[in-house]
C-alpha cells in the first residue's frame, strides 16, 4: 500500500466529486488548447512571408478580399479588370513581372484558378536566397511532386495539398464547377499532368488551368469565350506582381507611388499582401482575445471547483485522517497526500482536455475547410501543448492547496470518536 | 457532492456551453469595412484624423486655404519640384484633378531670392488622366538643387474655383 | 476476589520496581505525570501517576470504570497528547523530547494502536488496512505478511472484504493485525472488547495476548471489563495508579 496507491482509493472514494472536477478541469483545458491552436495556424496560414507576391492587381472593392481571393483562394474577387489595363501597369519601369489570373471555379471544395503559364515555370514564390534566385514551383519527384506543368487548354496541375486531401493521380480527369461550392459544371474532363511538390504556402492549396482555358470552358457564353482570343476585350480577375528590387533585396520605393496612382483610376487597385494581412489580425484580434479571455476563465472555474470538490472531500474525511495519523502518518505526510490528490485531479483533466482540446480542432478544421479552403491541422502542437504540463501542476498546487493545509492542522484525537 | 460544487460544475459548464455557441456564430467579421484605398501599414493611420495627414509621396502637406478643401503634397528631388494635389482632411490618398495646364510659383528659398517656377501638367496614365484633368505637376530648375528649406505661391483652379496655393517647405502649412 | 487479589499483587508488582532496573528492560517508564483538562471555567485533572514502569514483554491490563482517565493515559504512552507536567519515556525514547511529527515517526514505528471501535477505513479491504499500518511505519508494504497476519487472526478467506462487510469481532481482529503489522515493540489497547459479546471478548484477549506473544510485543491493555482483566498476567487498578483519582468527580466507582 504505497502513498500513490492511498491518493487513488481516495481519489475512487470519492469518484463523483473527483469526476466533476476532472470535467471542469477537462473543459477549461479544452477550450484553451483548441483556441490557442486555431489561433496559432490562422496566424501561420495568413501571415506567410515566402508567398512571393510583392503586390496584387485586382478590381476594385476590398483589399482585403482581393488578397484573400487571390492569394489564399478564400471568399470571391469583387470584379475584373482589363487585359489593357494590366498591360499598361506591366509597363510601368518599376514591374518586373506580372502573372495574370482567373477565380470564380472550384473542385472538391478547393478553388480552381486559370492562370498563366508561367506561373508554374518561371515565378518564384520563395525569397531569394544567397544566390539572388527564389525557389520555384517543382514537379520533380525528389521534391516531392508528379508529372509538369500544363501545356494545352485541357490540362491541369493540383497543388500538393489539394492532391493530398482528393487523392488526386496523374491521369485522373475533372470538371470545374462555376462558383466556390454548388454551380454548373463544366463538362470539359480536364486531365491532370502534374502535382506540385509541396511549398507550405497558399499556393499548395489550388487546382490551376491555363488561363485561356477559363474562358472557353464548355458552358461559358461566347462573349466569354471571345476573351481567349480578343486581348482588347478580354478580363481576368488579377494579377500577380513582382516588383523591381534595390539593394538589400528591399521592394523598388516606387512601388507606393505605384500603387498611388493605380488606385486613383476607376478600373483597378493595387493591393500590397504585406500591408493588408496586419490589419486583418488587428480587427479580428478582440474576437481572439475574448475566446482567449473565456478560455481561461473556464479554467480558473474548473480550478476553483477542484478546490471546493476537496475542501467537501477533507470535511468527510477527516476522521480517515485522524486514524492515519493515529497510526503513524504524520503531519506532513497527510499534507502531502491531499496535495497529491490534487495533482492527479489536476493531471487527468488536463490529459482528457487535451485530447478534448485536439478533437475540437479537428471538428472546427473540417468546418474552417469547407467555408474557406484552408487547412488547419488537428495534430499541429501549440504554445499550449507545451506549456500544458507545467501549467497543469501549477493549477493542481494552488488548488490543493487550502485543503493540504486543512489536513495538516487536522486534530487526532479531536476527530477520532472519544473512548473513554 | 455539496451545494457549491455543483453550483460551480454549473457555471463552468455554461461558461463552455457560451464559449462554443459564441464560436459557432455566423460571421467572425470585421468590427470595421476595410476601406477602399489601402494605406501603407504605419502608425500614422491610427491616429485620429484631426491630428495627423498622412503624406502618401513623403512630401509635404500644404493646405489650399485650409485643411477641409484640399491639399498640395511638396517634395523636391534634386532639382526637380514634384506636386500632387490630393483630398482635404484625412483624404490625402485621394488625387484631386485640376483643370491648369501649367501651374507658375513664386519660389523664395530660404535666404535666397525669389525666383519663378513653372510647373508642368503630368497626367496618370494609369488613371487616365489629362492635360486639363490632372492632379501631378513638375517643375524643374537648376537653382532648386540644393535647396533644403523655402516658401511659394501660386494660384491653382482647384474644386472650380481659383484658390491661392502657399507652400511651407519642408514643414507643410497649415493654417488650422 | 481472586481478581482483587490479582490485582493489588499486580500493582505492588510494578509499583515495587525501582525505575530503571537493571534485570528487566523497561517499555514504559512514567514520572510524576499530570494530565489536566480545562472544562468551561475549572480545571479537571485526568492523569495524575506519580511512578510507574511495565517491563519489556509483560502483558498488562489496566482497568476502571469509563471516564477515569484510562484513555488519556495511553494517549499520552501513544505520543497522541502531551501531558502538563512528567516524563514519560517509551520504548526507550522520553516522548517529551520529541515534536508532534517525530512522535507521529515514532509512534509509525514503535507502537501499535487498536481502538475499541477498532476505526478501520471504511473504504479499504481488510488486507489493505493492514498494509496501511505498514505504510506509515516506513516499512516497505509487503502483501504476503500481512495475509499472514490476516490469517494468523483467522481472517485469511476474508481479506478482500470492507469493514461493512464483516462482523464486529472479525473488524477487531482485522484492527490486531493492523497494529502488529509495523512489528511494533509495543501494542496499546483501548478497550479492545468494548463492543463485543462476553464470547467474543474471550476469543479476542486471547488472541491478542498469543499474538503479542509470537511477535515478542508488551502490551497494554485498558478496559472497565473485569473479565478481559483476569486473563493477563498482570492487571493495576487505574485509580491506584492514578492518585487524582481520589479527589476527581466519582465517575462510578473503582472495580
Amino acid at each position: 500500500m504505497t502513498l500513490w496507491r492511498i491518493v487513488l482509493k481516495s481519489l475512487r472514494q470519492h469518484s463523483l466529486s473527483t469526476g466533476f472536477a476532472v470535467v471542469n478541469i477537462a473543459l477549461g483545458v479544452s477550450l484553451l488548447i483548441a483556441v490557442i491552436s486555431l489561433r496559432e495556424q490562422a496566424h501561420e496560414n495568413l501571415t506567410q512571408v515566402n508567398v512571393g507576391v510583392d503586390a496584387i492587381l485586382g478590381p476594385k472593392g476590398s483589399p482585403l478580399t482581393v488578397v484573400l481571393n487571390g492569394l489564399y483562394h478564400m471568399d470571391e474577387m469583387p470584379g475584373k479588370i482589363k487585359w489593357t489595363y494590366y498591360q499598361k501597369v506591366l509597363a510601368d519601369p518599376i514591374v518586373q513581372e506580372g502573372i495574370p489570373f482567373c477565380t470564380g471555379h472550384s473542385y472538391g471544395g478547393f478553388r480552381v484558378d486559370a492562370i498563366d503559364r508561367r506561373f508554374l515555370t518561371d515565378f518564384e514564390y520563395g525569397v531569394p536566397g544567397m544566390s539572388g534566385v527564389g525557389k520555384k514551383f517543382s514537379f520533380r519527384p525528389e521534391d516531392g511532386g508528379q508529372g509538369r506543368p500544363f501545356d494545352t487548354g485541357e490540362e491541369a496541375v493540383a497543388g500538393w495539398a489539394v492532391a493530398k486531401e482528393l487523392g488526386i493521380h496523374l491521369g485522373q480527369t475533372f470538371n470545374p464547377v462555376c462558383g466556390v461550392s454548388a454551380g454548373p459544371v463544366h463538362k470539359n474532363n480536364i486531365q491532370f499532368v502534374g502535382i506540385m511538390a509541396p511549398t507550405g504556402t497558399p499556393h499548395d492549396r489550388a487546382i490551376y488551368i491555363p488561363l485561356t482555358t477559363f474562358y472557353t470552358l464548355d458552358g461559358h457564353p461566347g462573349s466569354t469565350a471571345r476573351m481567349a482570343v480578343d486581348e482588347q476585350y478580354r478580363e481576368i480577375s488579377g494579377a500577380f506582381l513582382k516588383i523591381k528590387r534595390i539593394r538589400g533585396n528591399a521592394l523598388h520605393p516606387g512601388i507606393q507611388d505605384l500603387k498611388y496612382n493605380i488606385n486613383q483610376s476607376t478600373e483597378a487597385q493595387l493591393v500590397v499582401p504585406d500591408e493588408v494581412l496586419p490589419k486583418l489580425f488587428e480587427i479580428i484580434g478582440w474576437v481572439d482575445g475574448a475566446f482567449l479571455a473565456i478560455a481561461v476563465l473556464v479554467t480558473v472555474l474548473g480550478t476553483m471547483c477542484l478546490l471546493v470538490a476537496l475542501v467537501s472531500a477533507l470535511r468527510e474525511r477527516r476522521r480517515d485522517i485522524a486514524l492515519m495519523r493515529s497510526i503513524g502518518a504524520t503531519k506532513q505526510t497527510v499534507f502531502g497526500l491531499v496535495l497529491c490528490e490534487s495533482l492527479v485531479i489536476s493531471l487527468f483533466g488536463g490529459l482528457l482536455g487535451l485530447v478534448m482540446g485536439h478533437a475540437i480542432v479537428w471538428v472546427g478544421s473540417q468546418y474552417i475547410k469547407a467555408g474557406t479552403g484552408l487547412l488547419f491541422s488537428w495534430l499541429h502542437v501549440s504554445l499550449a501543448d507545451v506549456a500544458l504540463l507545467p501549467a497543469l501542476v501549477v493549477v493542481g498546487i494552488l488548488a490543493g492547496l487550502f485543503p493540504a493545509v486543512q489536513a495538516y492542522r487536522i486534530g487526532v484525537l479531536k476527530n477520532l470518536r472519544p473512548v473513554s | 457532492m455539496n451545494k457549491k460544487s455543483t453550483g460551480l460544475t454549473i457555471v463552468t459548464v455554461a461558461f463552455f456551453v457560451a464559449a462554443v455557441a459564441l464560436s459557432s456564430m455566423p460571421g467572425c467579421e470585421p468590427a470595421t469595412k476595410p476601406r477602399e484605398t489601402t494605406q501603407p501599414a504605419d502608425k500614422s493611420a491610427d491616429k485620429p484624423a484631426e491630428a495627423k495627414h498622412e503624406a502618401h509621396h513623403a512630401g509635404c502637406l500644404n493646405a489650399i486655404e485650409t485643411c477641409a478643401v484640399g491639399h498640395a503634397e511638396v517634395k523636391l528631388e534634386g532639382d526637380v519640384m514634384k506636386v500632387w494635389f490630393v483630398g482635404g482632411e484625412n483624404q490625402t490618398d485621394k488625387a484631386i484633378r485640376v483643370s491648369d495646364k501649367q501651374i507658375v510659383l513664386a519660389v523664395t528659398p530660404a535666404g535666397g531670392q525669389e525666383k519663378s517656377l513653372t510647373l508642368d501638367a503630368k497626367p496618370n496614365e494609369l488613371a487616365e488622366e489629362k492635360v486639363g484633368d490632372c492632379s501631378y505637376f513638375e517643375g524643374k530648375a537648376n537653382w532648386l538643387a540644393g535647396v533644403k528649406k523655402f516658401t511659394a505661391t501660386g494660384k491653382v483652379n482647384h474644386t472650380g474655383k481659383e484658390r491661392p496655393i502657399k507652400i511651407e517647405y519642408p514643414e507643410g502649412y497649415d493654417p488650422d | 476476589m481472586m481478581n482483587d487479589e490479582r490485582a493489588r499483587i499486580g500493582s505492588r508488582l510494578t509499583r515495587s520496581l525501582p525505575m530503571g532496573n537493571v534485570g528487566l528492560p523497561v517499555i514504559i517508564e512514567v514520572k510524576d505525570l499530570v494530565v489536566e483538562y480545562d472544562i468551561g471555567n475549572s480545571r479537571f485533572t485526568a492523569v495524575d501517576i506519580p511512578a510507574w514502569s511495565v517491563d519489556k514483554g509483560a502483558q498488562v491490563a489496566i482497568f476502571g470504570p469509563s471516564g477515569c482517565g484510562k484513555s488519556t493515559l495511553l494517549h499520552v504512552l501513544a505520543g497522541l497528547l502531551t501531558p502538563n507536567r512528567g516524563k514519560v519515556n517509551v520504548c526507550g525514547q522520553d516522548l517529551g523530547q520529541l515534536s508532534e511529527s517525530n512522535r507521529d515517526h515514532f509512534r509509525a514505528r514503535h507502537i501499535g494502536y487498536i481502538f475499541q471501535d477498532f476505526n478501520l477505513l471504511q473504504g479499504y479491504t481488510a488486507v489493505e488496512n493492514v498494509l496501511l499500518g505498514m505504510t506509515f511505519s516506513r516499512q516497505r508494504p509487503d502483501r504476503r505478511h500481512a495475509q499472514e497476519l490476516l490469517t494468523r487472526v483467522g481472517l485469511s478467506h476474508r481479506d478482500k472484504h470492507r469493514p461493512s462487510e464483516m462482523s464486529i469481532g472479525e473488524r477487531q481482529r482485522v484492527a490486531i493485525a493492523r497494529a502488529l503489522a509495523g512489528k511494533p515493540e509495543l501494542i496499546l489497547a483501548d478497550e479492545p472488547t468494548g463492543s463485543l459479546d462476553p464470547f467474543h471478548a474471550r476469543e479476542v484477549v486471547k488472541l491478542l495476548g498469543a499474538a503479542c506473544r509470537e511477535h515478542g510485543c508488551s502490551l497494554v491493555v485498558v478496559s472497565h471489563d473485569q473479565g478481559v482483566v483476569g486473563a493477563f498476567d498482570s492487571s493495576v487498578a487505574f485509580m491506584e495508579l492514578n492518585r487524582a483519582f481520589a479527589t476527581a468527580p466519582s465517575a462510578g466507582g473503582a472495580a
